[in-house]
C-alpha cells in the first residue's frame, strides 16, 4: 500500500487541496483510496469533500476513540465516501487528542503495560486491515506539529510537502527537515520524502532562486503548481475536488485549469513511481 | 528525512513494540521517597543516563536503614521517575519479562517491571566490568 502524509510547517500553502486532489487522482488511476482527516479546522478535507456532518456529534464514533481503545463501533463504520474517495472525517474531539492519548498512556503504565501514544493510529489501521483493503492511504494532519502529526508520520513513514517558493516557504522546508529528524530519532523510523511540491509558482526570479536552493539541498521538485485561486475557491465553495468542479461547475473549460488537473495526475503518478523504486 | 522511499509500516510485523515504549524507563533524577531530613539520597541522581556522580554502596545502605526502603516510601511506581524512550531488541525486551517472573518467584510477591528494569540499569552502573564484557561480546574493541 502506498501511504503518505501531506504536510507543511507553513500554513495556507494548499496542503488540504493538494491532499484531496491527489486522493482523487489516485481514484482516477483505478486505485482504492483511503484519506484520513486529522485536521479539526473548519476548512479541512472533511469540509472540502462534504463529509463533515458528524464533526460536532458527541454521540458519534470517532477515530480518536479507536486510538484510545474506546471505540463505539467498527473502523469501517467511520468511513464516508465522496467522489470515490473513502474518507475518515475529522471529529472535534481530535482537538483533545493529546490529552486523551496521554491519559490512556498513564493508565496503561499504571497497569505495567507499554503503550506508545505516537503509534496508535498505525495500530488502529493495521488492526482494521487497511493495508489489505486499500492501495493508497493519504493523511491530512493539522498544520501544528503535535501528537496527531506524529501518529500520521509514524503510520505512513512518507511525506509529500507542499511549498511556496519564498523565503518563508524555504525556511518551512528546512524547519520540517529538523522536525522530522527529531521524530525519526524518537520513533526509531526513517521518513522518506516522496515529493516537494511548489505551489503558487509565478515564474518570478526570486522564486526560481528558492527552487534552485531546494534542489541544491537535495530535494526534487518535478511538478509545479501555479496560482489557481479562482479554481480552488470554487472547490471550497462547492465542496468538491478540482476535477469535479471543472466538470460540473464550469460552463466552459479553461485551458490552464485543465492543465492543473493534468498536474495532479502527473504528480500522483510520480509519487507512485518514487515508491516503486525501492531505495 | 530523505528524498525517496522508506520502510512500509504495514509490512508484516514491523518491530513495533521493540522500541521506545512505556515501560523501558531509564533512571533519571531519582530521589527516593518524599524529601526527608536524611542527609543523602539513595541511588545516583543522573540526568538521563550521563555519567553519575560517585556514590559508594555504603552510602546507599546507610540512608536506606534510616528511612523506609524506596518501594515502601513512594505512592506509585512512577513517582520521581521520568519516562524515557529506550531502544531495545526483541530478545532483550523479552528477557526483562523473564527477569520479572524470576524476581516474583524469589520474593513471592508482585514485582514491577519498571523496578526490575531500573534495578538492572543500577546494577550495570555499579558493575561496569560486566557491561564491558557484554559490549565486548557485541563487537566493541575490535580496533
Amino acid at each position: 500500500m502506498l501511504a503518505y502524509t501531506v504536510y507543511s510547517e507553513a500554513g495556507g500553502v494548499g496542503k488540504t487541496t493538494l491532499a484531496t486532489n491527489l486522493a482523487k487522482a489516485e481514484v482516477r488511476a483505478g486505485r482504492r483510496v483511503l484519506a484520513i482527516d486529522l485536521d479539526t479546522q473548519e476548512a479541512s478535507m472533511s469540509h472540502l469533500l462534504d463529509v463533515a456532518e458528524d464533526r460536532n456529534n458527541d454521540q458519534a464514533d470517532s477515530l480518536l476513540r479507536h486510538m484510545i481503545d474506546r471505540p463505539r463501533g467498527e473502523f469501517a463504520d467511520l468511513i464516508k465516501t465522496s467522489e470515490g474517495i473513502d474518507v475518515v472525517p475529522a471529529h472535534n474531539i481530535l482537538e483533545y487528542a493529546s490529552k486523551h492519548l496521554r491519559r490512556r498512556e498513564e493508565e496503561a503504565a499504571d497497569f505495567g503495560e507499554s503503550w506508545n501514544p505516537n503509534k496508535q493510529l498505525l495500530r488502529v489501521l493495521r488492526e482494521a486491515g487497511v493495508h489489505e483493503t486499500y492501495d493508497t492511504l493519504i493523511i491530512d494532519p493539522p498544520a501544528s506539529a503535535d501528537i496527531k502529526l506524529h501518529n500520521a508520520i509514524h503510520a505512513t513513514r512518507h511525506l509529500v510537502i507542499p511549498f511556496e517558493p519564498s523565503g518563508k516557504g524555504y525556511e518551512s522546508v528546512q524547519g520540517l527537515d529538523q522536525l522530522v529528524g527529531g521524530l525519526e530519532e524518537s520513533l526509531g523510523i526513517e521518513v522518506g520524502v516522496l515529493a516537494v511540491v511548489p505551489n503558487r509558482y509565478k515564474g518570478m526570479n526570486d522564486q526560481d532562486r528558492f527552487l534552485e536552493q531546494l534542489t541544491a539541498d537535495g530535494w526534487e521538485t518535478q511538478v509545479r503548481f501555479r496560482e489557481r485561486s479562482s479554481l480552488l475557491e470554487g472547490c471550497w465553495a462547492e465542496q468538491c475536488t478540482a476535477y469535479r468542479y471543472i466538470e460540473t461547475h464550469r460552463d466552459r473549460e479553461r485551458e490552464h485549469e485543465l492543465e492543473t488537473l493534468e498536474k495532479f495526475d502527473a504528480l500522483a503518478d510520480r509519487i507512485r513511481e518514487e515508491t516503486a523504486v525501492k531505495a | 528525512m530523505k528524498q525517496g522511499s522508506a520502510d512500509d509500516p504495514f509490512a508484516d510485523e514491523a518491530p513495533d513494540e521493540a522500541a521506545g515504549d512505556a515501560e523501558t524507563d531509564a533512571d533519571s533524577g531519582l530521589t527516593d521517597g518524599p524529601a526527608t531530613e536524611s542527609d543523602s539520597t539513595d541511588g545516583p541522581a543522573t540526568d538521563s543516563g550521563l555519567a553519575s556522580p560517585e556514590t559508594s554502596p555504603a552510602d546507599t545502605l546507610s540512608s536506606q536503614s534510616r528511612s523506609l526502603p524506596y518501594i515502601h516510601s513512594r505512592d506509585g511506581v512512577k513517582d520521581g521517575r521520568t519516562q524515557r524512550p529506550v531502544f531495545l531488541r526483541d530478545h532483550i525486551e523479552a528477557g526483562i519479562d523473564d527477569l520479572v517472573t524470576q524476581m516474583e518467584a524469589e520474593f513471592g510477591e508482585d514485582v514491577y517491571k519498571t523496578d526490575v528494569t531500573e534495578a538492572a540499569m543500577a546494577i550495570a552502573e555499579e558493575r561496569p566490568e560486566l557491561v564491558r564484557e557484554k559490549l565486548d561480546e557485541w563487537g566493541y574493541g575490535w580496533s
